[in-house]
């Protein structure tokens, strides 16, 4: 049985023109990039715009990538320099939009009616919680939690030191914890 | 491939629920729309690099580039060094204009005489000497002998021909010597005898001509004439006591005076009609016309 390629043999492939190797690089990060950048803009259209960006970059980068760390270091180090700029550009960070708890409250759950609730309920405090967070801590907590980069990778991508990162994940789980127990 | 890179930190049991949680999250996945442009503008990309014409931008296509530029920028100096380097054609033809320009200071000079000094010391003072008329010259012909428009003096208008005259003069006499051999026997020091001969001379070399000569104004009867002056000549270079000739037409001329105010009018004439010859484009000194004449 073939070994899958890694991300970054995908990605040199595509750099030498393997178009097919993009397209599975692409289905392996297009989810938890998204989600990422989402979270952190919590509004689609910014979202998407910053999304296709974010690829736009990666695919002007294909002749000059070289493997020295992982290859979802350097996609999500890339989406994190475009958020900067993004917060940059709007000055200060936008409040949270009005109906995001009743869209929340909307979203279907196929399970049944007392996990739907607690489940939904659970989906919404974490919702709430996670935009309450500072945008330093939110984007650290997102990148461990829904990536599982470790904390070296996640000093990488936002440029601090891991101590630092440590810290603001220990604060922002915190918070995180105590939502979902209120 | 194996992966150089530190392992992943897996998430302990508080951060494992937490990440179930937020994966369940709204809003997971782009739209479809959004996935087909990404997915078109890496194709088009890819496809961009592969045509040729982007290739030029690469290391290969600028190596290329530099280095014809380096060749241009080599051939362009190298041209520049050829043509300033070479001597102008103009700096050369410049030294014997300006050695003739030199020589119109002394009128007695035309200019655009092909015998010009290089020195314009050697020339003579200026004196109010008749200057030729370079424009109103006639063209010089074969000969290369061209003559001023003077007047012809008065003894070429003679075409009297001295019976003592004939052909075959020895060259190697002098002005005496030089006249046939009765002539010779008749040779007289004094300075009217010496006239009589250089007037019979010079009026058998008028004489040849198959036109009236009266004037010695054309080459064609400028030259017999000279040619008698080349025996006299040639016969006064043979004499020890006759001076050579000297390369320059002043110092010539100086000579030519000196043998007139030595009472060597003979030798003198014929020395002034060698000049004549050789320097034809030199205006004979008004003070020298004189030697020309039959009765001085």
């Amino acid at each position: 049985m073939q070994a899958e390629p890694t991300d970054e043999e995908l990605m040199l492939a595509y750099g030498s023109g393997d178009v097919p190797a993009f397209e599975r690089l692409y289905s392996r990060h297009r989810g938890p990039l998204f989600r990422f950048m989402l979270h952190q803009v919590r509004e689609h259209g910014t979202a998407e715009e910053l999304f296709q960006d974010v690829w736009q970059r990666v695919i002007t980068a294909r002749a000059r990538y070289q493997p020295e760390a992982r290859f979802s270091t350097w996609l999500f180090q890339i989406a994190h320099n475009r958020l900067t700029d993004h917060w940059r550009a709007q000055k200060h960070r936008p409040p949270p939009p009005i109906d995001a708890v009743e869209r929340a409250e909307r979203e279907a759950d196929p399970q049944t009616p007392e996990r739907q609730l607690s489940a939904f309920e659970e989906r919404r405090r974490l919702q709430v919680a996670l935009e309450e967070l500072p945008v330093e801590q939110r984007e650290a907590v997102m990148l461990r939690l829904e990536q599982e980069l470790s904390l070296e990778q996640i000093g990488q991508i936002t440029g601090v030191g891991r101590e630092t990162v440590k810290s603001r994940l220990r604060y922002a789980l915190d918070k995180l914890r105590q939502r979902l127990d209120a | 491939m194996s992966t150089p890179f530190p392992p992943t930190e897996a998430l302990d049991e508080r951060e494992r629920e937490l990440a179930r949680i937020v994966r369940a999250l709204p809003g997971g996945d782009p739209p479809l729309a959004l996935d087909a442009r990404i997915l078109k503008s890496a194709a088009n990309a890819a496809a961009a690099s592969r045509r040729p014409g982007a290739r030029w931008l690469g290391s290969a296509g600028a190596l290329w580039g530099i280095g014809g530029a380096a060749a241009a920028v080599l051939a362009l100096g190298v041209g520049w060094q050829m043509k300033y380097a070479a001597p102008r054609p103009s700096q050369m033809e410049s030294a014997p204009a300006a050695a003739m320009a030199d020589q119109t200071e002394d009128s007695s000079v035309p200019v655009g005489f092909s015998d010009a000094p290089t020195k314009p010391t050697e020339l003579a003072a200026p004196s109010p000497r008749v200057a030729t008329a370079p424009s109103r010259r006639p063209p010089a012909p074969t000969g290369g002998v061209a003559v001023a428009p003077a007047p012809l003096p008065q003894p070429f208008a003679d075409g009297r021909l001295d019976e003592r005259v004939t052909a075959g003069a020895d060259a190697n006499d002098s002005v005496g010597s030089a006249a046939p051999p009765a002539v010779a026997q008749r040779r007289e020091s004094s300075p009217a005898a010496q006239r009589r001969q250089a007037n019979t001379i010079a009026a058998k070399a008028v004489a040849s001509e198959p036109e009236a000569q009266g004037r010695y104004a054309t080459a064609a009867a400028a030259a017999p004439a000279a040619q008698a002056g080349v025996d006299i000549a040639a016969g006064m270079a043979a004499d020890a006591s006759s001076p050579s000739f000297p390369n320059s037409p002043a110092t010539w001329l100086t000579q030519i005076r000196r043998l007139r105010d030595e009472g060597r009018t003979l030798e003198a004439r014929a020395s002034l009609l060698e000049f004549h010859r050789r320097h034809p484009h030199n205006s004979i000194p008004s003070d020298l016309v004189a030697l020309l004449r039959a009765n001085e």
